[in-house]
């Protein structure tokens, strides 16, 4: 939508060009303020239906205090990681994922498969014994929803028909958009998003980069229950100045030349050729990756 | 006759507070100068003249805090009355300059009325606008909402006591300048995530809006849509955008604003007239800048250069047109939405304000026209305000709202991208700072500086909090500004509570901060605590 472009309107007023012109006679970012606040510290904020964003600080006290416990070089022998606990309504664990990162990098963005999932993470160190070292843990949070409910109330049940009819309204039938349309537009695009290749990026890498195993907790509900699934997760490394696309999309590369891609993986054929041309344009590489995904259900 | 529905239009007006003291001339204020005189002072003339010619219209306006706190400000008053004073001398000398130009001489001689019909409204209420809108809301025509303190955005704040004190600072300060409670408000930005609908409880409001998917993802399923509120667990009432009528006005390509007729925001005498003509106009740096006169209408798709003379009378026939496209597409939809649901539906239309009159020069006419349509062109609907429609309708469907903002993509990636998400961990940690010392701080047995200290740095978390500061550096228009704002606010408030807690409270610089960030003076910084 346009709606961005008009909405700057009112602080825009002036124009680019004045700001610009200010740029270069006088800039004032104003005052000096902390890098840090000498507190061992995670935070985690939601930022759409599939994402979340989080930030930390640990401080020299901490990772002193880590190190009389578990030893020297356990900073070395173990893998920064951050575990985003998925919690259920009656705030019980559903699923854990474990995502490695960088303990410098202090912040991150988190991708999500269900919208509306509630999460809290957890910074830590994974030893190499499996051992998780909780550094802190953050606020929990729940993510927007990005379709139209199921839950139909139900002293309303009986009308169906009446509000796929409200629902498609509820927006534009004359510019051509229902709402229905609309939701489905909406949610199609957090679909997609979820589908895409991922370009989001933390200060300091992807965002995805290294997702670990994925961890399903018993659901204790009644009844005996299986749930399984899986995601592809690609990988690779070239020189820092080439240029990589997977699938026909480009990629963008961390500074040290590695990539990494998350894909949700349905049933069927997956092609991902991978090609990367060097970044003077004389040579190029390509592998053709194909994944095919066949799922069987047994009762 | 009863109508088969109703139209309810909500202007949201708002602008991050910027007043700069220290400097005679800042040019960032003028962002509030602007839109005082294309927008604000037009719709205020435009209301006023219906009431007066007793034409039935009801709107309803979200002024927030920080634009009322500049429309009260003394200094920025004089200001503007400076500037528009400026303004009026220099298309004095436009009309004379235009005489044997007869197309641009009719442009000059409008803008020469308008701009003295802005200064004649702005003296009748003393210098304060926000004087001219209680005067509407007095006498009944139209409702004025408050907002989040500093148009906070409230999702992306951690503790439940932030939010609670933009809501509740939004609140008092509602009370002392326009002298009655707010029935509703308008949360930053549209911005919603559980339990807000509690705070608002507490502090007495009755309803504030959403955007369409902020209701239509609701839960259970809407049963209307959008086209009734729904009653959050709390017991508030929401009510959603209605995407037709917004699409009517947003859209680039469809949307009324693309006229040919229309003035083109664009060419600009600022830059089209000789140099040390238009010097005298602009900022004491000397550098080319719009000054809001402007010769030319849109044409079409054409290069600046070739832009054909704005001819008023023109425009205002596109404007008249417009309306009545609106007002008929309204009928329609509302016809329709009658015979389907079964009873009276409510299409909630929402802009920016800014949009008429700044953006769209002719907007502020528009909407003149369209309630002039609906008072004699049909009698299927009525405009009306959300607290007339909760007097009318009392039954709702209990539904928990979906976490939305009416931002780009609809929820809240526009506040937290790689642009911005720097600031949150400075933010958070003054907001905890703050609740911290409040808490503490309870039962007042404390100097009178310590007092005004803390009372100073409730202002400067409010102000860092802003959620323009965060939107400008996405959109990109004003970064460096934006930036030293939010430091600035983070470093003021940091110096201020070290020397709290070090005893060592510096007089004047709590007075400097007191002179610069003079927002909210009667603001206590007990908001911040549960016993505030």
């Amino acid at each position: 939508m346009s709606e961005q472009t008009l909405k700057s309107g009112p602080t825009s007023m002036g124009g680019a060009k004045s700001a610009q012109d200010l740029s270069s006679v006088f800039v004032d970012k104003g005052a000096p303020i902390p890098e840090t606040y000498g507190e061992t510290k995670i935070a985690l904020l939601p930022r759409d239906p599939h994402w979340m964003y989080t930030y930390w600080e640990v401080t020299d006290q901490t990772i002193q205090e880590i190190k009389r416990l578990y030893g020297e070089d356990i900073f070395y022998s173990s893998q920064s990681t951050l575990r985003m606990v998925q919690i259920s309504d009656d705030l019980k664990p559903v699923k854990t994922i474990d995502v490695t990162i960088a303990l410098d990098a202090k912040n991150w963005y988190l991708n999500a498969e269900e919208e509306g999932s509630s999460w809290y993470v957890e910074l830590g160190l994974k030893a190499a014994d499996g051992r998780f070292i909780l550094i802190a843990k953050s606020n929990l949070i729940t993510l927007p929803m990005a379709r139209v409910s199921n839950s139909i109330d139900e002293k309303w049940v009986s009308i169906k028909d009446e509000l796929e009819r409200v629902l498609e309204a509820s927006g534009g039938g004359k510019v051509g958009m229902g709402s229905l349309e609309l939701a489905r537009i909406l949610t199609q695009r957090w679909l997609t998003l979820n589908q895409q290749i991922s370009s989001w990026k933390g200060s300091s890498g992807m965002s995805s980069f290294g997702v670990g195993a994925l961890e399903l907790l018993g659901i204790k509900e009644r009844g005996f229950r299986l749930v399984a699934d899986c995601d592809l997760i690609l990988y690779g490394a070239t020189e820092s100045t080439a240029t990589v696309t997977v699938a026909g999309r480009p990629v963008e590369l961390s500074p040290d030349g590695t990539f990494s891609l998350q894909f949700s993986l349905p049933d069927g054929t997956l092609d991902l050729p991978v090609k990367a041309i060097s970044g003077d344009r004389v040579e190029e590489r390509s592998i053709h990756i194909s994944v095919e995904r066949k799922s069987q259900y047994q009762p | 006759m009863n109508p088969k529905g109703y139209w309810c239009l909500v202007l949201h007006a708002h602008l991050p507070y910027i007043r700069h003291p220290e400097h005679e001339h800042f040019l960032e204020e003028d962002w509030f100068f602007e839109a005082l005189t294309e927008c604000y002072l037009p719709i205020l003339d435009f209301s006023e003249r219906l009431l007066h010619e007793k034409i039935h219209f009801r709107f309803t306006i979200d002024l927030s805090p920080t634009l009322t706190s500049m429309m009260c400000d003394p200094l920025l008053q004089s200001r503007y009355l400076r500037h528009l004073n400026k303004l009026i001398e220099l298309t004095e000398k436009e009309v004379w300059r235009t005489q044997n130009s007869p197309q641009f001489h009719t442009v000059a001689k409008m803008y020469e009325n308008r701009l003295k019909r802005c200064r004649e409204l702005f003296e009748k209420y003393q210098n304060n606008v926000a004087m001219g809108f209680k005067y509407l809301q007095d006498a009944g025509v139209i409702e004025i909402t408050t907002c989040c303190a500093t148009h906070g955005f409230l999702p992306l704040m951690l503790d439940k006591k932030a939010q609670a004190a933009q809501v509740r600072v939004g609140v008092s300060h509602y009370k002392e300048v326009f002298g009655r409670k707010p029935e509703g408000i308008w949360l930053a930005e549209c911005a919603y995530t559980k339990g807000v609908d509690e705070i608002l409880k507490d502090e007495g409001i009755r309803y504030f809006f959403l955007d369409s998917h902020g209701i239509l993802f609701g839960n259970p399923r809407p049963k209307y849509g959008v086209f009734a509120p729904v009653i959050t667990p709390s017991g508030v009432a929401a009510f959603a955008r209605d995407m037709e009528s917004a699409q009517q006005v947003w859209s680039a390509e469809k949307g009324y604003p693309g006229d040919y007729s229309y003035r083109e925001f664009y060419r600009d005498i600022g830059y089209d007239l000789e140099y040390n003509y238009v010097k005298p106009y602009l900022h004491p740096d000397g550098i080319r800048r719009n000054l809001g006169l402007k010769y030319h209408r849109i044409t079409g798709k054409v290069p600046l250069e070739n832009k054909e003379p704005y001819n008023p009378d023109l425009a205002r026939e596109a404007a008249a047109e417009h309306a009545g496209n609106f007002v008929f597409n309204r009928v329609h939809q509302i016809e329709h939405l009658h015979s389907m649901l079964g009873k009276e539906p409510i299409v909630v239309s929402m802009y920016d304000a800014e949009l008429f009159g700044h953006w769209w020069y002719e907007g502020p006419q528009f909407l003149d026209y369209i309630f002039r349509k609906i008072a004699y062109d049909q009698n299927v609907f009525q405009a009306i305000t959300p607290s007339e429609y909760l007097k009318k309708h009392t039954h709702h469907q209990v539904t928990q709202p979906c976490n939305s903002s009416w931002g780009d993509k609809g929820y809240y990636e526009v506040w937290l991208n790689g642009t911005n998400d720097w600031i949150y961990r400075h933010i958070h940690k003054i907001t905890e700072k703050m609740i911290i010392l409040s808490e503490m701080n309870s039962n007042g047995s404390l100097s009178h500086l310590e007092y005004r200290a803390l009372n100073q740095m409730a202002r400067e978390v409010l102000l860092a909090q802003a959620s323009d500061w965060a939107f400008l550096m996405t959109a990109g228009t004003a970064p460096h500004y934006s930036e030293k704002r939010t430091r600035d606010h983070i470093h003021r408030f940091l110096t201020l509570e070290g020397e709290f807690l070090g005893h060592s409270l510096n007089e004047e610089f709590v007075k400097e901060c007191e002179h610069r960030d003079n927002i909210f003076p009667n603001i206590d910084y007990k908001v911040f605590s549960n016993k505030g």
